[in-house]
C-alpha cells in the first residue's frame, strides 16, 4: 500500500518517527502562505521553516494541505496518510479538510518522542505541580 | 477535462531547492508571500546542522550560572525546538551527557519543561490559548486594556531607551534572551496597559521561535492571568542584566526610573500591597 506524509511546519526533520511509520512513503510540504498568515508566522520564520526543509528528502508544493494532497494521493494511488501528531488547532482543521477531500484512506497521526512519560497526566494547573511529578523522569535520559 | 488536468498538473510542480545563497532564498520565499525581502537574513539558521552545532556547544553548569543576562550562556536552540528540527529529548540527553552528576544540568532541563509543560497545557485546550486562564490580578479587569498594540511599540520607538533597544534586536534578528521578552511584555501590559494578546501576537510575528503555547501562556504570566501576581521591573534590575550596549540612564527611561514601591503604586493604583514577580 503506498503511503503519503502531510509534513508540517512542526516536525522538521529526517528522524521524525513520523518517517519510521511510513517507511518508503512520498513526503509532501504544503506551502501555504494563508496557513502562515492565520498562524502568525512572519516572514523570517517562513525562510527559516523553508531552510530547515531543505535537509528533508521532502516535495514542497504551493497550496493548502486539503488542495495539494487529494491530488498527489490520486497520483500515487496512496490509500494511507501519515501526519505528526500536533496540538495546533489550526493544522487540526485543515486536516479534517483532508480527510473529507480523500475518503476512504487511512489516516494515522504519528507522536513525537516525548520528554517524559507520566503514567498519569499531572495538574497543570501551575508549572511547579507538573515539576514535581516530572522531575525524576526528566532527569533521566529518554525521560523514562 | 483539459483544464482539471492542466490545473492538477500545476498543483504537482515543486517549489525550488536550489539557491546560490541565503539572500536568494529569502528573496524566493519573500516572492512566494508576495512580501519584501528582509534586508538582513536572521542569524538564525535553518536545519538539521545549525541546531547540531549549537547543541554541542551547550554548557549547562555555565547557563544556570548566566541565563539571566543578555550575555549569558543562553543555547539559542528555541527555533529548532519549536519547528521539531530538535526534540527536548535529545537536548536533555546531552544535557546530561556533558554534566558529572544530573543535578548539575536540573536548572536546565526545568526550563525545557517549561516546554513540555506549555505544550501539555496546549494539547488540553488547543483554542483556550488565546483566552485569559484566569482573571487579571492588577487591580484591574480585562476591560481596561487596550486591544490593539499602539504603533510606537511595534516600529521600537516608545521613548524608553532601553524598551526601544530590545525592540529593534527583535524586529532585526526575529530572537529575543527570554529576560528581554519579559520586560517588553511587561512594559507593554503593565506600563501601556495593553491587553497581552495583542503584545503576544505580535511577537509571534517577529520570532523565529513563536510557538502559540509557550508564547502566549509566558504573556499570561506576565500579565498575572495564568500567576498569582503580576511580572513587573524596574530600571535597577534592567542595568544589572543587559550589558553595556543598551542605554540604561534614568534620564532616557523615565517611566521604568522608580523603586519597586513606588512603580507598584504607580502601575497598580487600585491594589493595596503588590510586589514584583
Amino acid at each position: 500500500m503506498a503511503g503519503l506524509i502531510w509534513l508540517h511546519e512542526e516536525a522538521l526533520r529526517a528522524d521524525h518517527p513520523v518517517f519510521a511509520s511510513a517507511s518508503g512513503a512520498t513526503a509532501v510540504f504544503c506551502w501555504d502562505v494563508d496557513y502562515m498568515t492565520a498562524a502568525d508566522i512572519g516572514l523570517r520564520r517562513q525562510i527559516f521553516i523553508y531552510e530547515s526543509l531543505l535537509d528533508l528528502e521532502v516535495t514542497i508544493i504551493r497550496g493548502a494541505a486539503s488542495q495539494v494532497l487529494p491530488v498527489v494521493a490520486r497520483r500515487d494511488q496512496a490509500t494511507q496518510l501519515f501526519v505528526p501528531d500536533t496540538p495546533n488547532p489550526l493544522i487540526k482543521h485543515e486536516l479534517l479538510k483532508v480527510k473529507a477531500a480523500l475518503a476512504g484512506m487511512t489516516v494515522e497521526l504519528v507522536p513525537e518522542r516525548p520528554f517524559v512519560q507520566l503514567e498519569v497526566q499531572p495538574d497543570l494547573g501551575r508549572f511547579f505541580r507538573y515539576w514535581n511529578k516530572a522531575r525524576k523522569q526528566a532527569l533521566r535520559r529518554g525521560g523514562m | 477535462m483539459q483544464d482539471n488536468t492542466t490545473d492538477e498538473l500545476a498543483i504537482l510542480t515543486p517549489l525550488t531547492r536550489r539557491f546560490d545563497d541565503r539572500a536568494a532564498l529569502a528573496a524566493y520565499v519573500a516572492g512566494l508571500a508576495d512580501i519584501t525581502p528582509p534586508d538582513n537574513p536572521s542569524p538564525i539558521i535553518g536545519g538539521r546542522a545549525a541546531a547540531l552545532s549549537l547543541l554541542a556547544a551547550i554548557s549547562p553548569a555555565q547557563y544556570s550560572a548566566t541565563r539571566n543576562h543578555l550575555d549569558g550562556a543562553v543555547t539559542r536552540l528555541s527555533a529548532y525546538i519549536r519547528h521539531g528540527v530538535l526534540t527536548l529529548d535529545e537536548v536533555r540527553n546531552r544535557a546530561l551527557d556533558v554534566v558529572a552528576a544530573p543535578k548539575q544540568a536540573e536548572k536546565f532541563i526545568q526550563e525545557l519543561a517549561w516546554r513540555d509543560y506549555w505544550q501539555r497545557l496546549y494539547t488540553a485546550s488547543p483554542d483556550a490559548i488565546w483566552v485569559d486562564v484566569e482573571a487579571y490580578k492588577t487591580g484591574f479587569s480585562a476591560s481596561d486594556y487596550a486591544d490593539d498594540l499602539p504603533a510606537d511599540i511595534a516600529r521600537g520607538a516608545t521613548g524608553v531607551a532601553c524598551i526601544d533597544a530590545l525592540i529593534a534586536t527583535l524586529l532585526e534578528t526575529g530572537y529575543l534572551h527570554n529576560h528581554a521578552r519579559m520586560y517588553v511584555a511587561a512594559y507593554i501590559v503593565h506600563w501601556r496597559q495593553i491587553k497581552w494578546q495583542a503584545g503576544a501576537r505580535w511577537f509571534l510575528q517577529n520570532l523565529i521561535d513563536g510557538d502559540p503555547a509557550s508564547n502566549n501562556l509566558s504573556w499570561q504570566w506576565i500579565a498575572s492571568t495564568f500567576a498569582n501576581k503580576p511580572y513587573f521591573f524596574n530600571l535597577d534590575n534592567v542595568a544589572r542584566y543587559v550589558g553595556p550596549d543598551i542605554n540604561v540612564s534614568a534620564a532616557d527611561n523615565l517611566p521604568l526610573a522608580h523603586s519597586y514601591e513606588r512603580l507598584a503604586e504607580l502601575l497598580f493604583p487600585n491594589l493595596s500591597s503588590p510586589q514584583a514577580s
